[in-house]
């Protein structure tokens, strides 16, 4: 079974089309290769799937739920008697409009789904793991009485969210740093902490976009290993690579991305020696 | 000026509960040997404070512009003002009301703008409290008194007994003094408080984590608002005479300034703010005369030597000196980051 299921997904840009009808699935398990040269159209598809842009065209399922797909317009919002009831605290309804309207980016994640970010999204000044503890948001509970009153299980989930929060600290190997300010960390632990703080919100899909960008030989290593540790930890990754040392070593299954268009998929061996992939990284041969 | 901020850094290291409980002390015999007038003029003090502090939820924590905070201000004035000239409800439980009016007016006001980023949202929230003040001068419903307002609003009384000196009042206004900061200090220090910083810092990331950026920022706004409405059922229980010129625009600046001048995001600061745009113009004949000039030059020179405030927090004071550094890099690399 298929855990995220990408079907027939474009994105337009006024003009520009940044993904064209592609499709691929990423197996429960897995790790996922997305590669394709600069502006290939990687990261869009990952706003797509995070929910940050909807699509054109095209649907994303996720556990056979469909998490993306064309937005509404607000002709049909109005008239849908779903759109103005949603609100009520009746499942049938709810459910009904659920199914038809666009997920938010903190529902994607509520659903299972973490990302990183291409440039380092760290929140830079506040400790290493307050940033953390900003994963465990989504599965607790608390609010506004809890945070005046202050009763035992508000105490207990702060007590919780702050274990949790170091237990993926010294998963990622920066327990040591914990009181530190992001921003103060040396670039390659900024990057090993975006993955811990996206795997504190325990996503069952991890979405790493350049996880290896900027890291030296050792660190690009270590990152490998971790990679492989979150895969056998039982998280299913989707990864956005241009060092094919990372992706030949690491990626069971490499989808190819060239001008929004998907041109090979297959094994590391089968896309190497894939003609057009060659091509596209290559250039044309010239005669 | 490093020496003010090791000063400051100084005072944080003494332990919390002692200065407290000294601070409350302080407070609770500083106006026995006043004058009514002085002891008027601590109430008033104390409500802008409140204001201040009630608005730093909105600027401070969660980072959104609100310029028309005056509008919740007298919108809880007003419903203390009508429930009880109409209904005869006692100043006392019309409180609990005016903070659910202002925070559900807070809630319908603010949600269709939500989305809304920086000066765009400062814009809306501008006309916003025009909106209020307008509607309020012109008599809506024909219920509001239009310019004149209302009158004859009760005292409230504890047991039968009239809160009528300004000393009663400043009491009254020290038990919610007292209660704001606990509140402040504990929605800071929680799950929603951390949420705002999240969305403070990188909205993007914060909803990549799970965040509901839109329900935790309506969170601020109707908390802020609802607050504010308190703060107005006092006014109106002091002054028992109440204006559309509660909701002016001048008035929502004040309140912003409080929050800026002292530091935004920090408890002490809005207290310094407040000494500078409430009680020290009200002190001083030629201060009040020359305030709005004093508050703009106040302000240019704020911006230009200390743009986190006269007493920040710490936090604030970090993100400003990042943003700076940013700045500073991108400007070195020239084409930009």
């Amino acid at each position: 079974m298929a855990l995220l299921d990408i079907q027939n997904l474009t994105k337009q840009f006024g003009g520009l089309t940044a993904v064209d009808s592609v499709n691929f699935q990423v197996k429960q398990g897995q790790i996922l290769g997305l590669i394709g040269p600069n502006g290939a159209g990687k990261t869009t598809i990952f706003n797509m799937i995070t929910g940050i842009y909807s699509p054109t065209v095209g649907e994303i399922y996720f556990k056979d739920e469909r998490i993306a797909h064309i937005p509404l317009t607000w002709r049909t919002r109005l008239t849908s008697v779903e759109w103005w009831l949603g609100w009520l605290p009746v499942q049938s309804i709810r459910d009904r409009w659920n199914a038809v309207r666009t997920l938010r980016p903190h529902e994607v994640t509520e659903r299972g789904i973490a990302r990183t970010f291409q440039t380092v999204r760290l929140f830079k000044n506040l400790t290493v793991r307050e940033n953390v503890m900003s994963g465990l948001h989504h599965r607790t509970q608390a609010g506004v009485a809890g945070a005046l009153l202050r009763p035992k299980a508000q105490q207990a989930e702060e007590a919780q969210i702050v274990a949790e929060a170091d237990q993926h600290l010294a998963f990622i190997g920066l327990a040591e740093y914990q009181d530190e300010l992001a921003k103060n960390l040396p670039y390659g632990h900024q990057r090993r902490l975006e993955i811990a703080r996206a795997l504190a919100a325990e996503p069952s899909l991890l979405i790493l976009d350049e996880p290896a960008a900027g890291l030296n030989e050792q660190e690009t290593l270590e990152l490998m290993t971790l990679i492989r540790d979150i895969r056998d930890s039982g998280v299913t990754v989707l990864l956005i690579e241009h060092d094919m040392k990372v992706v030949m070593g690491i990626c069971e299954q490499i989808v190819v991305l060239d001008y929004g268009k998907k041109i090979a998929e297959g094994t590391a061996a089968e896309v190497q020696s894939n003609p057009r992939v060659i091509e596209a990284y290559l250039g044309e041969e010239e005669v | 000026m490093t020496t003010f901020q090791s000063t400051l850094d100084r005072l944080r290291t003494i332990k919390p509960l002692w200065w407290q409980l000294g601070l409350v002390a302080v407070a609770i015999l500083l106006p026995l040997p006043l004058s009514d007038y002085y002891r008027s003029v601590l109430w008033r003090t104390g409500l802008y404070v409140m204001l201040g502090l009630s608005l730093n939820i909105i600027v401070g924590y969660a980072g959104l512009f609100q310029l028309g905070h005056a509008a919740f201000y007298a919108i809880g004035a007003y419903t203390t003002g009508l429930l009880n000239l109409h209904f005869g409800i006692p100043i006392l439980w019309t409180l609990p009301i005016s903070i659910l009016v202002a925070g559900l007016f807070g809630f319908v006001l603010t949600r269709p703008i939500i989305h809304l980023r920086g000066d765009y949202l400062c814009i809306v929230t501008i006309a916003f409290g025009e909106v209020v003040r307008l509607a309020l001068v012109n008599n809506i419903f024909g219920i509001t008194g239009g310019a004149n307002g209302l009158s004859g609003i009760d005292r409230p009384s504890i047991f039968g007994f009239e809160l009528r000196a300004p000393i009663y009042h400043y009491y009254l206004m020290l038990i919610f003094l007292v209660i704001t900061i606990v509140g402040i200090q504990r929605l800071q220090n929680s799950r929603l408080g951390r949420a705002w910083m999240y969305v403070r810092e990188d909205q993007v990331a914060a909803e990549a984590m799970g965040i509901d950026t839109t329900r935790v920022k309506l969170l601020a706004f109707v908390i802020g608002s609802a607050w504010a409405g308190l703060m107005g059922s006092l006014y109106a229980g002091r002054i028992t005479v109440i204006s559309p010129d509660l909701a002016r625009f001048l008035e929502s600046v004040v309140m912003f300034c409080i929050v800026v001048l002292g530091g935004t995001g920090s408890i002490p600061g809005a207290f310094v703010g407040t000494l500078g745009m409430v009680t020290l113009p009200e002190l001083s004949r030629p201060l009040k005369a020359w305030r709005d000039a004093w508050l703009g030059l106040a302000m240019v020179v704020m911006m230009i030597l200390r743009p986190e405030g006269l007493w920040p927090s710490r936090r604030i004071r970090l993100e400003l000196e990042s943003e700076k550094e940013e700045a500073a890099a991108s400007a070195a690399t020239p084409g930009g980051a």
